[in-house]
């Protein structure tokens, strides 16, 4: 446990030489909502994927001074370096979506002095929505970085979020048009739901992602 | 003697080279070198005895406990330094003495920061700022302070300049001195090895061409330095190698003293480990 701790607190000292980054991007985020409504809608979302993003250099940061080989003279096992990698990343997210919040309630706050619980309401399900969504990119991201490496990883990441992004929405179209659904029937249908089918299936499919990974990596030479 | 650790039949295979067969072991007390060529299979022995890459074939035990059985514990005990991997250049000593406290329940701060003090390291400053010997000198002092009790080093003085070179070889030499700790290291630079190591492993093309005592090996090998009509007198199996120059040839025999009885050669100088190495990878038979 103590050296799974090392390996976050590792990566959360290593991201610290972007605490500035990170402070502009706060700043600059709740000043923009505060000028342009359009923005605050934004807040939610962009927040959590900037530090997701961030997140996700712990990559690049490992690859530039070859960390990997020297964490494994460290007494920690492999599936303690991947599963310290997911948590780093999903905290790290978390964080972003916490920010993201505080920003948007406070940008609201200061601009109409009264906001009412339907607005906290919406505000509450974007940002989980968002985080939900950046959680299911992840569980595709992460097992690609450690298939390729944070060079190649990287390519092969963007592409897979476009080729992701067509196949749902193609395979969606395609079900719907078979079940003869329409798009406000589904939202209908699955409007209770959908949190929770969603949110299970995301966390089902990113313990799957993190045992991917896992194999990757304890076959990986390095 | 008691050994710290042991290896039987390493083996791994790659496109193009091959270690085969590594066995050797690490007594009490000791430092042991390894020298080779770039590309000879030091590293990857380091590698593939510490689980860092899979090995193919082999046994590795540290501690008397075999290494794949229980990593976690024996890598509790050791400290491993190596040339091009460390934690990430954006951090510094603070951060690093932050991060390696959960790894280590021995990690002992004071140590630390007295490492720290004594190699003239910035304790706030960002390692990507650091020369090259400073780097070195702050991945010795956080594999220092945790107290192992085997060091493990990948050509650990390259890059420092001979001073701190010295300084470096002299910690090792400390460390050793209470008979319970030891250090196996990996350089190329030989004459650091004559400095310190008890034993010397030569690997070659993957290989291990020999496991002999430095003294030994500089005592007892001798390069004779003879001209071609001389040289056509001694027979093969009384040389290791020679090496052909422009007007002399260098012959290296493992054992001077019967040599120079049996061919009635006057001078046969003693070789340093470099030239050893030399004569055996660019030697001929």
């Amino acid at each position: 446990m103590a050296a799974l701790k090392g390996l976050i607190i590792k990566d959360f000292q290593t991201i610290k030489s972007y605490k500035t980054t990170i402070l502009f991007m706060i700043v600059l985020f709740t000043i923009g909502g505060f000028l342009n409504d359009d923005i605050i809608t934004f807040i939610p979302v962009t927040m959590p994927l900037c530090f997701e993003m961030l997140a996700m250099s712990g990559f690049s940061f490992d690859n530039l001074s070859n960390s990997d080989t020297y964490i494994r003279t460290l007494p920690v096992n492999k599936k303690d370096i991947v599963k310290a990698r997911y948590i780093y990343i999903l905290l790290f997210t978390l964080f972003g979506s916490l920010f993201g919040l505080i920003c948007t309630i406070l940008v609201q706050l200061l601009k109409t002095k009264n906001i009412g619980t339907e607005i906290l309401i919406s505000d509450l399900s974007i940002t989980s929505g968002a985080f939900v969504g950046i959680m299911f990119v992840q569980i595709f991201q992460i097992p690609i970085m450690y298939k390729f490496g944070a060079e190649k990883g990287r390519i092969i990441q963007l592409v897979m979020i476009i080729v992701l992004m067509l196949g749902i929405s193609l395979a969606t179209t395609a079900i719907m048009k078979i079940w003869g659904i329409s798009l406000d029937n589904l939202a209908v249908m699955l409007k209770d739901y959908l949190i929770a089918v969603l949110g299970i299936m995301v966390i089902l499919l990113y313990i799957l992602s993190f045992v991917i990974s896992r194999r990757i990596y304890e076959r990986k030479e390095i | 003697m008691e050994n710290l650790l042991e290896v039987k039949n390493l083996c791994k295979k790659y496109i193009g080279f091959e270690l085969k067969n590594i066995n050797f072991s690490i007594p009490k007390g000791m430092i042991i070198g390894l020298i080779g060529e770039n590309g000879a299979g030091k590293t990857t022995t380091i590698k593939a005895m510490l689980n860092i890459i899979n090995k193919d074939e082999g046994e590795v035990k540290i501690f008397d406990l075999d290494l794949h059985q229980n990593e976690k514990q024996i890598k509790q005990d050791i400290a491993v330094v190596l040339d091009d991997s460390f934690l990430s250049e954006y951090l510094n000593p603070k951060s690093i003495n932050k991060i390696m406290k959960n790894f280590y329940p021995s990690w002992d701060e004071k140590l630390y920061l007295k490492y720290l003090e004594k190699f003239n390291l910035p304790i706030n400053k960002i390692s990507k700022e650091f020369s090259n010997g400073m780097k070195m000198k702050l991945k010795i002092a956080t594999a220092l302070s945790h107290k192992p009790k085997l060091l493990i080093l990948d050509e650990p003085t390259s890059g420092l300049d001979p001073v701190a070179r010295n300084d470096i070889l002299d910690i090792f030499q400390e460390f050793i001195e209470d008979g319970e700790h030891s250090i196996l290291l990996s350089s190329h630079i030989t004459s650091d090895l004559e400095h310190i190591a008890d034993y010397i492993i030569f690997i070659n093309n993957g290989e291990i061409i020999f496991k002999k005592s430095k003294d030994e090996l500089i005592e007892n090998f001798g390069i004779v330095r003879c001209d071609e009509k001389d040289f056509k007198s001694f027979k093969k199996n009384d040389y290791i190698k020679y090496k052909k120059n422009k007007y002399e040839y260098d012959v290296l025999v493992e054992n001077k003293a019967d040599f120079k009885r049996k061919y009635s050669i006057s001078v046969i100088d003693k070789p340093t480990i470099e030239d050893i190495m030399l004569i055996y990878i660019k030697g001929e038979k």
